[in-house]
């Protein structure tokens, strides 16, 4: 005992020790990443990981999005859009060529959407290109694509990762030698440790500051920490465990970028259950739910609370986590009003991902206060997918992050996992599915919040947030993440 | 019993093992009725908290307190590796008798498929048998089984044969006793020792096994705590808490310890020939 | 002498195919459906059943088993279905970790084993030996993962002098791929040295109370040279051999030190490959490891046959 508590001692002065000044690097970046990804096509891959190395460095689209979560051109010069919104007609830019030489034309964008959208797609958002009925180079340089319906977000959409622009040539190989039109190529993968992108000398547009950018992957807290310490990696654009960010934020060397993603993370409830599909028992659960201590427990205080599913920085985002706030006793009287009293029994699966393990402890504790006991399982993620957003969706609770931008509609889908039964809901995300001026998709969505909030319709718990944390002296990098990226293009030394 | 206290005496390894036992033994049945504090009672307000008068060991990133997880967590290891351990030796014994009995062919490739399954990582087929049955408190018993059988049908065949060679065994078959009863009345008592001592050791075997795999989070899964899932959550923390890493990592060595001097000590004072 | 070879040979491949049949069965059962970790929560019935052919999953089980025993006699393992490349490649990049750092955690083993065996015999339960004892004892009581964290919180955060974990690769040079090494080398050298301590320990006192061994001491040689001299090298067989068997265990048992220094060695890529139900790659990866340890085990039987003419009767 006094022995250990000497070493503790020992060890504590150690980690206080005075941090060294680390020497500055001109034209190169190391970024670390927590997760290696298993291959390198974002067209054919669903994992975020992946968005985090190639999104706007290595591939580009017709569009990409901005910092600020706006569309903006890219290898679509400018649009026009037929009075109908059903016809776009984009221009390309010319000049553009691809990694392996092969100039850009209008055919990479036909083969790149009807690709997407074909028989033999495996695009993991195959949906974003469903309303697409055709693709047709009208020139070299020119694409008309016809809706079959008016989308509102299509501009948006076709600036998702899985609308990155790739070649006929080379789409089969992508996996594992990537060739896309950004200002970076891939120059080796490093299998366990890290991909290598340098800066493409015929790139089409301002060249990037940076000349050579490696991702590395680790995806141990303390490793991520002393990788920063030691200048192995400049940069940790989500920062694994919220207790040791505390500590690089008082070290002068670093700079803590604290921002949010569009990750909103909630505990879902299984609406084709009994109890659970009782608008009384899922306030009961809201009410349950110390939303601040789950922040805390789960990604340190950083993530900001939700009560609705929308993104807390957008402009037009409504404030309702007063709406159901934690009142444990409020929580009771509802369960006894829903004729569970007693309580009852339930099964909270969980992905294996740390945000929601943690937040999942804590979540399981706090059902338990008012009678609820939950049996957490953690599933590795395919067997995750398969329980949980597969038919017969056999779960009670989960928790997850649902990352994707604007994707509040999804619970008017009959075929979700949530499996919400609400007309209502359902015309309202049909009007604003349809809906092209800015002010009335805005009022629709704020109608959409405050429905979800109502119902509780699931447990909004807080918006995942991103903890950045960089040497001092970078600039360019983004704070937020409005989509699953790294877009290093504008970094550079100061 | 009063074996075991006469050979305690002479052997202080022995003794210390006993008496390390049975407090071991006692902290895990007064874990399932009593601990300080509720092992899984979460408080945010109280994260990391040192040692204290109400927190004797501290508390952990969810402000549990640390002392009443490692009384939980010890108890569950031990209930586990008994668990799976008995459920190893009884069908390993079976095994072990009945390939002593038959020496054919049948017997002859059973023992071979046993001396392949023991030379397989106890790890290895653990992380197998949790990717068939997912994670969760029945894969670890499983787990520890698999691990088991092998190790308990070598033990059983090798001293049932020697007890078959005996001039007891031949007069019973000479009386026209049935094999079967040959195996349970002479067999199964005369080797009941050696199926002891070696569950003791292989005790400590099935503990590191629990504890890996719950390290791994293929474990029991939470609320209830485990030693080897502490100390993976530890791991994040350990610049700012290294106790939850020093503590729960101390006692599990403990009782992998205590499991096999057990072992060592029993086997001693069954064989004093055995000693070096 | 040849017809034990070859009836070793033949079990051991009987074993290897069984163990292949095995693996398939059992991980093929594992629910989980490898196409959907391809396509996420958004999954659409249309676009699963396209990444099902893609991955080969369309076709039914028993075929998918003739492809695959087919094509192993050739190394082909098939293509993993999270990374898409041939499962050789992934094999033998996780192999460059996992063979060095056994290889290490080996030698480190042998080379305090033996010493800590040669003292403790020079006075049988004398104090030295006392303490050797407790030593091999504790060694083998401490989890691998326990003095793996405890190192890391001693030579990683304390002194800063090794990383915590992650492995550089080796085109980066030899001396930081071995520093990542190191540490994890040393916790799954302990319980190994331990075992090796007792088995080299009951070797030598075995070899000492030879009769040869009597002569010699009578000849006024010292306890000490006639240990260096005679005893250590009539020791050694059953000392390799044990190590033989080790050296195969931690090949396969490395999958939790791996984990906890961040290797990307074969016992990680096993693991992630059943947390990302790439069964594929899981099958293959425990089909290799299994065939390591039986390789070794027959490799000693059959050196036990050539020394031990007893043995050649059984």
């Amino acid at each position: 005992m006094q022995i250990a508590r000497r070493t503790m001692l020992l060890l504590g002065a150690a980690a206080l020790a005075a941090p060294r000044a680390l020497a500055q690097p001109r034209d190169s970046l190391v970024v670390g990443n927590p997760v290696e990804p298993p291959h390198l096509d974002p067209t054919t891959h669903v994992a975020g990981s992946i968005r985090e190395v190639v999104y706007a460095n290595l591939y580009q689209g017709l569009t990409l999005i901005d910092e600020q979560g706006q569309p903006y051109p890219c290898l679509a010069e400018r649009w026009d859009v037929s009075p109908d919104n059903l016809a776009y007609t984009f221009h390309l830019r010319r000049g553009v060529t691809f990694h392996d030489g092969r100039p850009f034309t209008s055919a990479d964008v036909v083969f790149t959407l009807d690709r997407a959208r074909g028989p033999q797609s495996t695009n993991a958002n195959k949906r974003l290109f469903e309303t697409i009925a055709s693709v047709e180079a009208t020139g070299p340089h020119t694409v008309r694509v016809t809706l079959s319906r008016p989308v509102g977000s299509f501009l948006y959409d076709m600036g998702s990762a899985d609308a990155a622009i790739v070649s006929e040539a080379t789409a089969a190989t992508n996996t594992t030698n990537p060739i896309g039109t950004g200002p970076f190529r891939f120059v080796r993968w490093v299998r366990g440790d890290r991909v290598e992108l340098d800066r493409y000398p015929q790139y089409w547009g301002e060249a990037p500051r940076i000349a050579r950018v490696t991702f590395r992957f680790i995806s141990d807290a303390q490793a991520q920490a002393a990788a920063l310490r030691s200048g192995d990696v400049h940069v940790f654009p989500t920062f694994g465990a919220p207790e040791l960010f505390e500590e690089l934020r008082r070290d002068p060397n670093f700079e803590v970028l604290l921002g949010l993603t569009e990750g909103e993370v909630i505990l879902a409830m299984n609406h084709r259950r009994r109890p659970l599909n009782d608008v009384r028992v899922r306030r009961a659960v809201t009410h349950a739910l110390d939303r601040q201590a789950i922040n805390e427990g789960a990604v340190g205080g950083y993530g900001r609370l939700i009560g609705t599913h929308y993104p807390p920085h957008y402009p037009d985002a409504l404030d309702l986590t007063g709406m159901y706030p934690h009142d444990v006793n409020r929580a009771r009287a509802l369960l006894r009003e829903a004729g569970v009293g007693s309580g009852f029994q339930a099964r909270l699966i969980l992905p294996p991902f740390p945000y929601a393990r943690r937040a999942g402890e804590i979540v399981q504790a706090m059902l338990a206060e008012v009678g609820i006991r939950a049996t957490i399982q953690v599933y590795q993620g395919p067997q995750w997918l398969s329980e949980v957003f597969r038919p017969p969706y056999d779960y009670d609770f989960t928790i997850i992050a649902h990352t994707e931008p604007f994707d509040f509609p999804n619970y008017a889908r009959p075929d979700w996992y949530i499996g919400w039964e609400n007309q209502a809901y359902r015309d309202l995300i049909e009007r604003w599915f349809r809906a092209v001026d800015p002010a009335e998709r805005s009022a629709l969505a704020q109608q959409a919040q405050r429905m979800l909030a109502e119902e509780c319709v699931a447990g909004f718990l807080f918006q995942l947030p991103k903890t950045g944390v960089q040497r001092r002296g970078l600039t360019g990098m983004w704070r937020n993440s409005p989509v699953q990226a790294n877009d290093v293009t504008r970094a550079a030394w100061s | 019993m009063s074996g075991v206290l006469r050979a305690a005496r002479a052997n202080p390894a022995l003794a210390a093992a006993l008496l390390l036992g049975l407090l071991l033994l006692a902290v895990c049945l007064l874990a399932t009725v009593w601990t300080p504090h509720a092992p899984g009672r979460i408080n945010m307000r109280l994260r990391f908290a040192p040692p204290s008068d109400v927190h004797w060991l501290g508390t952990d990133h969810f402000g549990r307190d640390l002392a009443s997880m490692m009384m939980r967590g010890a108890r569950n290891t031990v209930a586990i590796a008994l668990s799976g351990v008995l459920a190893g030796a009884v069908p390993g014994v079976a095994v072990g008798i009945w390939a002593a009995a038959r020496q054919g062919l049948a017997g002859r490739a059973v023992m071979r498929v046993v001396d392949f399954l023991i030379a397989f990582p106890a790890v290895l087929a653990a992380v197998v048998v949790a990717a068939v049955m997912g994670p969760g408190l029945g894969t670890a018993v499983v787990a520890i089984a698999v691990a088991s059988v092998p190790v308990f049908a070598r033990l059983a065949r090798v001293a049932a044969l020697e007890v078959l060679a005996r001039d007891f065994v031949a007069a019973s078959r000479a009386a026209g006793r049935g094999e079967g009863w040959i195996l349970v009345s002479h067999v199964l008592p005369n080797i009941a020792g050696l199926v002891l001592v070696q569950a003791a050791s292989q005790l400590a075997v099935a503990a590191l096994i629990e504890a890996g795999l719950s390290f791994l989070g293929l474990g029991m899964q939470p609320p209830e705590p485990s030693l080897g899932r502490m100390l993976a959550d530890s791991q994040t923390h350990l610049s700012r808490a290294p106790q939850l890493a020093l503590y729960p990592g101390a006692l599990l060595a403990l009782i992998v310890l205590c499991f096999s001097m057990l072992g060592d000590g029993l086997r001693d004072a069954l064989d004093p020939r055995g000693r070096a | 002498m040849l017809r034990i070879v070859a009836e070793r040979l033949l079990g051991f491949l009987v074993a290897l195919l069984a163990t292949a049949v095995a693996a398939f069965v059992l991980l093929d059962i594992v629910p989980g459906d490898p196409a959907l970790n391809m396509l996420g929560t958004e999954a659409r019935e249309d676009t699963l059943a396209a990444a099902r052919a893609l991955l080969g999953l369309d076709r039914p089980a028993h075929e998918r088993l003739l492809i695959w025993l087919a094509g192993l006699p050739f190394g082909e393992f098939g293509v993993s279905f999270r990374y898409r490349v041939p499962i050789a490649d992934l094999v033998a990049e996780a192999a460059a970790v996992t063979v060095p750092l056994a290889m290490l955690a080996m030698a480190l083993a042998v080379c305090t084993a033996l010493p800590l065996a040669l003292v403790s015999v020079l006075r049988p339960r004398g104090a030295v030996d006392w303490a050797v004892g407790l030593l091999s004892q504790l060694s083998l009581a401490v989890p691998n993962f326990w003095l793996g964290l405890l190192l890391i919180l001693l030579f990683s955060i304390s002194l800063g002098w090794l990383p915590a974990g992650g492995f550089p690769g080796w085109s980066g040079g030899i001396w930081p791929a071995l520093s990542a090494l190191l540490l994890p080398a040393v916790a799954l050298a302990a319980p190994q040295a331990g075992i090796l301590a007792r088995v080299a320990r009951a070797a030598l006192l075995e070899t000492l109370a030879e009769p040869y061994i009597r002569t010699a001491r009578a000849k006024g040689l010292s306890r000490a040279a006639v240990l260096f001299r005679h005893a250590l090298r009539n020791a050694l067989p059953p000392v390799v051999t044990v190590a033989g068997v080790q050296f195969s265990v931690m090949l396969a048992g490395s999958i939790i030190v791996e984990n906890l220094f961040v290797l990307p060695g074969l016992g990680r890529l096993t693991f992630q490959a059943i947390q990302q139900n790439d069964l594929i790659l899981v099958r293959n990866t425990v089909l290799l490891l299994a065939a390591a340890v039986m390789l070794v085990n027959m490799l000693v039987d059959i050196a036990y046959a050539a020394i031990d003419p007893r043995l050649r009767a059984r």
